[in-house]
């Protein structure tokens, strides 16, 4: 088999259109093994035979994802949106809610502002674990605390420091109902001990009923009680 | 092992537009996490993914092809490659992704990338000849035969159309042989 610039591209095209018999196959593809400028030639033309299908196909293939990235975009921008959306509301959530926790600070404050209990101070009491009770109370250990000021109280059931204590004490333990009752029976021991009144008042803010606190701060700042001079801010901040 | 009928071929073998949806909501999210773990930008990971699936209906289109991985795999390597390809990694030609077959095609992905680096080359040369000759091949790749090339470009006989075919195609392959990265292609 002789391979001119003549013959040679229709010798091609019949061995890769299959128009070859096999033994001219078997031929050129050994001249193919021998002569690797025209093998290159040959495997060019081969793909060039393919290479327009292909880039109809790959034309296709690009559209049709172009138009699904077309339709995905939006669609993100539109959850871009809504995510920017909702951290901006968020943003705006945390920002009111820090205002409102600072105007809420001044009843913050005085829930937080619990007056230490003095009882060992007391000439007098014989009581053991006063100083325990004391310690407890005033590192704010309250439940700890609780049964030693129950203790206490069976000793000296009238002691208004200590029935104040086991009020604050339940108020702090979330009791919020037993507080509210202990508060009352330090009314009725002695009314004109108003630091119960105070806590009463706490124990309602504290229990988010604002109306009430703010129905017994404004006696307390009426009757010039327990505290009446810190009312004032408490009330502007439970508006 | 997954054959030539795998769904997701089809798909792109057929330009099946919901099916290619498919493949796009399915794994552009998983291959664009890889891809941005190595360091590749939004961006590009669209460009790579995109270039991998045209690698893969490249490869799908030969009848021999057997997928030897799941398409997932599959797609995964091409695109790693693409990625290690671009930002001139070393890669290594095993690749393991968790809970699936591990491919070892690297030399084969090269090999696809090349090809489709061919293809375009073929095409870019294309456009640079003459718009009789252009139509000529183009009638020629349509698989027209010859006698209905010369019917359609009012040749005088089929051996005129095959005389035209053969210069143009002559031309063509003088013009890729000539380009500086036709060999580096090969």
């Amino acid at each position: 088999m002789k391979i001119t610039e003549d013959n040679k591209y229709d010798l091609i095209d019949n061995y890769l259109s299959g128009n070859m018999d096999m033994e001219a196959s078997e031929l050129f593809e050994s001249i193919l093994q021998q002569n690797e400028e025209l093998n290159i030639e040959v495997n060019l033309i081969r793909e060039l035979n393919d290479f327009q299908e292909f880039s109809t196909q790959e034309s296709d293939l690009r559209a049709s994802l172009d138009t699904i990235r077309r339709d995905h975009k939006p669609k993100g921008a539109l959850v871009k949106f809504l995510l920017l959306f909702l951290i901006a509301a968020g943003l705006l959530f945390m920002f009111f809610k820090t205002l409102n926790q600072e105007s809420d600070s001044q009843a913050y404050r005085a829930m937080a502002m619990i007056e230490p209990l003095e009882i060992v101070t007391k000439d007098g009491s014989n009581f053991k674990d006063i100083r325990v009770m004391q310690d407890l109370y005033n590192s704010k250990e309250y439940k700890s605390a609780y049964p030693y000021i129950l203790s206490y109280l069976q000793s000296y059931p009238a002691d208004l420091d200590a029935i104040l204590a086991k009020g604050i004490s339940l108020m702090e333990m979330q009791k919020f109902s037993d507080a509210h009752n202990v508060f009352l029976q330090i009314e009725k021991l002695n009314p004109r001990v108003k630091k119960y009144k105070w806590y009463t008042a706490i124990n309602y803010i504290k229990q988010g009923q604002r109306e009430k606190a703010k129905t017994i701060l404004r006696e307390i700042q009426s009757e010039q009680s327990y505290n009446y001079d810190k009312v004032s801010g408490i009330l502007d901040d439970l508006k | 092992m997954t054959n030539h009928k795998d769904i997701y071929l089809n798909y792109l073998l057929s330009n099946d537009q919901k099916g290619i949806k498919t493949i796009y909501n399915e794994f552009l999210p998983k291959v664009e996490a890889i891809l941005k773990g190595m360091g590749c930008s939004k961006d590009n990971a669209w460009e790579i993914f995109q270039e991998s699936l045209i690698v893969i209906l490249s490869k799908a289109r030969k009848p021999d092809f057997v997928l030897s991985s799941s398409f997932y795999t599959y797609l995964v390597s091409v695109s790693k490659f693409k990625y290690y390809n671009l930002s001139k990694k070393k890669y290594n030609k095993e690749l393991t992704i968790e809970e699936h077959n591990t491919l070892r095609s690297a030399d084969d992905i090269e090999a696809d990338f090349h090809q489709l680096e061919r293809y375009r080359l073929y095409k870019a040369k294309m456009s640079e000849l003459s718009p009789g000759c252009r139509q000529i091949l183009e009638l020629f790749f349509d698989q027209n035969s010859l006698k209905d090339i010369s019917l359609k470009l009012n040749l005088s006989s089929e051996n005129a159309a095959k005389q035209k075919k053969h210069q143009c195609q002559k031309k063509l392959i003088a013009l890729i042989q000539s380009d500086a990265s036709f060999k580096g292609l090969l």
